[in-house]
């Protein structure tokens, strides 16, 4: 049996389901992020997760053991709070023992786990202060620092690193998965930031509206994702309308390319910027409206027919400038989407 | 704002009105009940002179150090009940239960009743031949003493009935302010219930409570009808004691015992700040 199996999980509100009955396993050693728009259950899974929110149904084991019902102080999960939670009448260094003392890890090891921890968090400076004197960002390290010297069975990060600058994010991720590979420990990491989670997770489970929408990992979610929510949620895509058949789709610009599928008969579908490859043409069936430079790459805006696309291109030469008609060409089979039927709104 | 300081003498004129007005309403009383005790002042009444007979009087007759003990003795033991009914009862008001909302209402009711029926009530209740003891009769037990008691059960019981609604009041206040979330975290970190109060919540709500405490000890140290219904005739606390010689006209006296009193209060007060400072404030004071 997995390391962590989630069967049937489900909380309802008064007014409203928070979550759809879940399953879900978790092998050990896994980092899995939970990925999805404010308000979709994310935290509200965690949280049954934890013990601190009842579930209305299903059932969660852990470890071979059957937890959903054992308060959470029995259960050997920790949790980075999405508010922080510190103690405010706690020291960080308080803050950071409280659970050991709790579960009356030995002075020793509690010494030696709190100085990683302090380490790997940049708290040196701060052990001292109480978590009013702390920024945001340093009050949410203290949170992370908190979680990690606990060493559970299995770890919840309820969107942990939300507050950091993008330099501390960085390593704080970096650091992060470090840890996490070497204690071997199991992870369930939520975020509503997809560069994270396509970084971090060996898979990623896209939910939305209090349901799991799809689970896999970033390359099959990115590259080939079932539904239209997942791909526009990953990364940026087109999606459009097409008539497929041997292989090939007709755009609705006229253009035949490959897909990846043999379908035949209207499809959706996802075109990823990376795709396409827009090259200077004066008889191409695009024209450039704009681009972004960012650097290692330039995406391009061009409007293809009445399609907007995004069309991206290594940044070795000097950008496309806006206006110039462009022939589009495809580099990769165009990813067919399951949910095809429908207009590709 | 410019740099410029304003010097000393801008702020005490600029405090004047509000500080002088204050000194005038409070500090005019108290200086001339403190001048009183001395014999001095028109409060002196015919005995005047610079003395200190009335505080010789005060501090060496076993009566009035007994009614010192007993004063103090009353707050503590009176807070002690509030305590022991406020804390649960403010635990009980947090969560959700059928009829709270009711509850909620009636509990505040001895808010709104004056100490003096609250003492004849009591009376009433718990005198040898009052309502209890007739009802216990009926089942065969027979009340022990517990007006005019020399333990001053009565007394305890009327100042803790009055004052636990407040009390309650307080903590009630004082716990809804510790977040939800921090009590999530506690438990999610290893703690017991028990624990997370012990450890989170309670240390969160102190600030409050350590103020409810002071409070009604301080309202319960001049409190006068209560003990002198339903208090032993020896010992008297000070209030009483204080009550006695307004009718015998010793002002000297009635200051003298006021002052002491009124000293009794600060000094708890001073206590309280220190201990607060010492304790609360270093553990984070959490005074949100
Ligand atoms: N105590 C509650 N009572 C009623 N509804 C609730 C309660 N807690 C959460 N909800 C609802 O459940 C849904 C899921 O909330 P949840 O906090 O799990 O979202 P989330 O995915 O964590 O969002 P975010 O990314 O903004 O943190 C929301 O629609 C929310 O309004
Ligand atoms: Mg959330």
């Amino acid at each position: 049996m997995a390391h962590l199996r989630i069967a049937g999980l489900t909380k309802s509100f008064a007014d409203a389901v928070a979550l759809h009955p879940t399953d879900l396993d978790v092998e050990q050693g896994e980092f899995i992020t939970l990925l999805g728009p404010s308000g979709c259950g994310k935290s509200t899974f965690l949280r049954m997760l934890m013990g601190i929110a009842a579930p209305s149904g299903g059932a969660i084991w852990l470890a071979g053991a059957r937890i959903d019902a054992m308060p959470p102080e029995k259960r050997n999960i920790a949790m980075v709070f999405q508010s922080y939670a510190l103690f405010p009448h706690l020291s960080v260094l308080g803050n950071l023992a409280f659970g050991l003392k709790m579960k009356k890890v030995p002075k020793a090891e509690q010494e030696r786990r709190i100085a990683h921890a302090v380490r790997i968090c940049n708290l040196g400076p701060y052990v001292a202060r109480m978590p009013r004197q702390l920024s945001g960002g340093q009050q949410q390290r203290v949170a992370l620092a908190r979680a990690i010297v606990m060493e559970p069975d299995l770890l919840l990060f309820d969107e942990p690193l939300s507050n950091l600058d993008a330099k501390l994010r960085e390593t704080l991720r970096e650091e992060l998965l470090t840890l996490h590979r070497r204690v071997g420990g199991t992870s369930i990491y939520v975020t509503h930031d997809q560069d994270e989670a396509m970084s971090m997770s060996d898979r990623i489970v896209v939910m939305n509206e209090g349901r799991v929408v799809e689970t896999g990992t970033p390359f099959d979610l990115y590259r080939a994702p079932r539904s239209r929510f997942t791909a526009r949620f990953l990364g940026r895509t087109t999606l459009v309308d097409a008539l497929a058949g041997k292989g090939m789709a007709r755009l609705p610009w006229g253009q035949m390319m490959p897909i990846d599928s043999a379908a035949s008969g209207p499809v959706a579908l996802s075109i990823r910027p990376e795709d396409l490859d827009p090259a200077l043409d004066p008889d191409g069936a695009g024209v450039v409206t704009g681009f972004q430079f960012l650097g290692s790459a330039v995406f391009y805006h061009v409007l293809a027919g009445d399609i907007r696309l995004t069309a991206s291109a290594p940044a070795r030469e000097a950008p496309i400038p806006a206006g110039s008609r462009v022939a589009l060409i495809s580099r990769a089979p165009l990813h067919v989407l399951d949910d095809s039927a429908g207009a590709a709104s | 704002m410019k740099g410029d300081q304003p010097n000393g003498r801008t702020i005490a004129l600029l405090l004047l009105p509000g500080v002088g007005l204050l000194a005038l309403l409070f500090g005019i009383p108290l200086v001339s009940g403190i001048f009183g005790s001395f014999g001095l002042g028109m409060g002196a009444g015919r005995n005047a002179g610079p003395t200190l007979a009335s505080y010789a009087k005060v501090f060496g007759d076993p009566r009035y150090l007994a009614g010192l003990r007993t004063t103090l003795y009353y707050g503590a033991m009176a807070v002690l009940v509030d305590l022991v009914v406020a804390i649960p009862l403010a635990l009980a008001l947090g969560r959700s239960f059928v009829g709270r909302k009711l509850f909620n209402g009636l509990y505040k009711i001895p808010l709104a009743v004056p100490g003096i029926v609250v003492a004849f009530a009591m009376l009433t209740l718990l005198e040898q031949g009052g309502f209890l003891s007739r009802v216990l009769h009926l089942v065969g037990l027979s009340l022990p003493r517990l007006v005019r008691d020399p333990w001053g059960i009565g007394v305890i019981a009327a100042m803790a009935w009055k004052d636990i609604p407040f009390m309650t009041l307080i903590i009630v206040g004082s716990f809804a302010a510790v977040p939800e979330e921090l009590l999530h975290a506690a438990r999610a970190f290893g703690a017991s219930p028990l624990r997370a109060f012990l450890k989170v919540r309670l240390p969160l709500a102190m600030p409050g409570i350590t103020a409810a405490i002071l409070l009604s000890f301080i309202r319960s140290t001049g409190s006068f009808v209560i003990p002198d219904v339903l208090g032993a005739s020896y010992p008297l606390p000070l209030s009483v004691l204080m009550y006695q010689a307004f009718r015998d006209s010793n002002w000297p006296l009635v200051y003298a015992i006021g002052t002491v009193l009124m000293l009794a209060s600060f000094l708890i007060l001073l206590s309280y700040y220190f201990l607060t400072a010492r304790i609360v404030a270093p553990a984070g004071g959490g005074g949100r």
